[in-house]
């Protein structure tokens, strides 16, 4: 995902802070928590930045921890000699793994902001040229806009024909890893049986 | 092993109120069901378990039950106890034998004897805090259903309590006498997800006497509960997990060989491997047992969710009041096996 692509201004939903109307497109916006390997991650962006370390238990750890996301990013970046090795080429796989879970988990919210977003392409706006957004530039935002097509995507796949991905399959990676354990099939609530009207204290046996 | 079976008999000595008799030839009859070369062992290493407070007696729960209100006015900021209380609500959502009523029967006690203020004088000036009283929460599903229907109730003017919680206009106190770092974490994620609203995070208040420290995910867990390591297993074991009916977290069904980073609640790490593969065989070996019926949460180290492939809960908790069967099931299973805690309430055998 590298080619860079032009949108004119009138035809976007641009976002750039997680305040603003359509800020929850956002990784670093709040509100949409996830869960992984039962540990709870405060947003996708502290999820996307412990994937950088899957050996590295501790720095998740540390990255999990920080509630602020742009801090969470900042301890990514100081550790960068730690990062996996073939981050570069699999970054993109996993920002799409993070969205899908971000999007199964938070269902109800997230899918009807991107659906709020209709036609309309969706572009993070970056006051410098990188590859996750695009810069304005007269009537267009110009750039990569990695993080809007991945966006756009889950919109075009999931949520026009409401068609809810219940279960979220690992990446195919080696390493996989999160908090120590390997990272496997991810189901959101509705899915997953539980004790509910069978609690331990209630139960029957013959 | 008379000695042994003494020093455990001293400690739980008031299980069921008394009405067990407890004495040391019923903890021999028990741990003679174990082989052999393992039976002193066996009591060695629960007398240590035992000695770091992991039963409750009712003369220890009702000193507890105290300090906890205590500790909560404090933590509130109000002048004295009685200030608090008259602002708190108890949650009654259990039936009149199970754990909740019970505690608040014998919270009112106390409370009358040392304050001369009963539970049902609570809340004459508001009902801002709400506590739900339990003994144990260990994989929290009885306790998040009880809460979500809380949460999801109307209040008079409209508005749900979920809606005064997050606004923090009502403060949801669950008070235990002990909880399970994975079971508190799963009721909060349960929760944000039935409400889709992260608002309900960090809204609810724990606090308990005892934590089981059982996150498989997060680093520098005690693990003190029952947890053991795959390596070394038997084929009958393997056998049992791998035919398991069950689909999910099967990732955290055994203990990551180098943990606990440091060993604090077992003799040593050798002990800790030792006790949780006996007791692990013997559950598996008393399930393999031909019989009409089995539950699908029932699992060798206590129930546990039945969709999860785990082996069971392995709670190392216990109270005088009642055994919970999330607690390893050669310590209450009753078929063809005699247990030394009898269970109450729990339907026929």
């Amino acid at each position: 995902m590298s080619s860079i692509r032009t949108y004119p201004l009138s035809d976007c939903i641009a976002f750039r802070k997680t305040k603003e109307a359509f800020g929850g497109l956002s990784n670093m916006a709040a509100g949409y928590s996830l869960y992984v390997n039962d540990v709870i991650i405060p947003t996708a962006e502290h999820l996307y930045q412990a994937c950088r370390f899957p050996n590295h238990p501790d720095i998740q750890w540390d990255i999990l921890n920080e509630k602020s996301p742009m801090k969470a990013k900042w301890i990514g970046r100081a550790k960068l000699k730690a990062t996996r090795k073939d981050w570069e080429e699999i970054q993109f796989k996993v920002m799409q793994w993070v969205l899908e879970v971000k999007l199964s988990q938070n269902w109800e919210s997230f899918s009807s902001l991107l659906k709020s977003t209709g036609d309309k392409s969706i572009v993070e706006v970056t006051p410098h040229p990188k590859v996750w957004g695009a810069v304005k530039n007269g009537d267009f935002y110009e750039g990569t806009n990695a993080l809007g097509r991945l966006l756009m995507y889950l919109r075009e796949t999931y949520v026009k024909n409401n068609n809810r991905n219940h279960c979220v399959q690992p990446l195919e990676i080696p390493q996989f890893n999160f908090m120590g354990i390997s990272i496997g099939i991810i189901c959101d609530e509705d899915k997953v049986i539980t004790l509910e009207g069978t609690s331990p204290r209630e139960f029957v046996f013959a | 092993m008379k000695g042994l079976a003494q020093g455990i008999c001293d400690i739980i000595h008031d299980y069921h109120a008394g009405r067990a008799n407890f004495d040391n030839k019923h903890v021999i009859k028990w741990v003679s069901q174990f082989d052999e070369g393992d039976q002193k062992f066996i009591l060695e290493e629960f007398l240590h378990l035992l000695k770091q407070n992991i039963y409750i007696s009712e003369k220890k729960a009702k000193s507890i039950l105290i300090e906890h209100i205590d500790s909560l006015a404090k933590h509130f900021k109000f002048k004295d106890t009685i200030s608090f209380l008259k602002n708190v609500e108890f949650m009654r959502v259990q039936d009149k034998y199970k754990s909740q009523t019970v505690l608040l029967s014998i919270l009112d006690k106390e409370l009358i004897n040392k304050y001369d203020f009963a539970v049902k004088d609570c809340g004459s000036v508001s009902k801002k805090y709400v506590v739900y009283l339990d003994d144990v929460l260990a994989t929290g599903g009885t306790i998040f259903e009880d809460c979500k229907d809380w949460l999801d109730t109307q209040n008079e003017d409209g508005e749900k309590n979920f809606d005064k919680i997050a606004k923090k206009e009502k403060i949801f106190i669950l008070s235990l006498l002990c909880k399970h770092t994975w079971g508190a974490d799963n009721i909060q994620w349960r929760l944000k997800y039935h409400f889709g609203d992260d608002r309900i995070l960090d809204k609810i208040k724990f606090q308990s006497h005892y934590k089981i420290e059982n996150h498989p995910s997060k680093p520098e867990q005690k693990l003190n509960f029952i947890y053991p390591v795959v390596d070394d297993q038997t084929q009958m074991v393997l056998e049992y997990f791998n035919n398991l009916d069950a689909t999910y977290k099967g990732e955290f069904a055994f203990r990551k060989s180098n943990s606990p980073n440091n060993e604090t609640f077992f003799s040593s790490p050798k002990s800790r491997k030792r006790f949780e593969n006996i007791l692990l065989n013997k559950g598996v070996e008393l399930l393999n047992m031909p019989r009409k019926f089995l539950q699908r949460n029932h699992r060798p180290l206590g129930v546990s969710s039945p969709s999860n492939k785990l082996l069971g809960t392995g709670t190392m908790f216990f109270t005088w009041r009642n055994v919970s069967n999330t607690t390893p099931i050669v310590f209450w299973w009753k078929l063809e096996w005699y247990p030394l805690f009898e269970l109450d309430n729990r339907g026929i055998h």
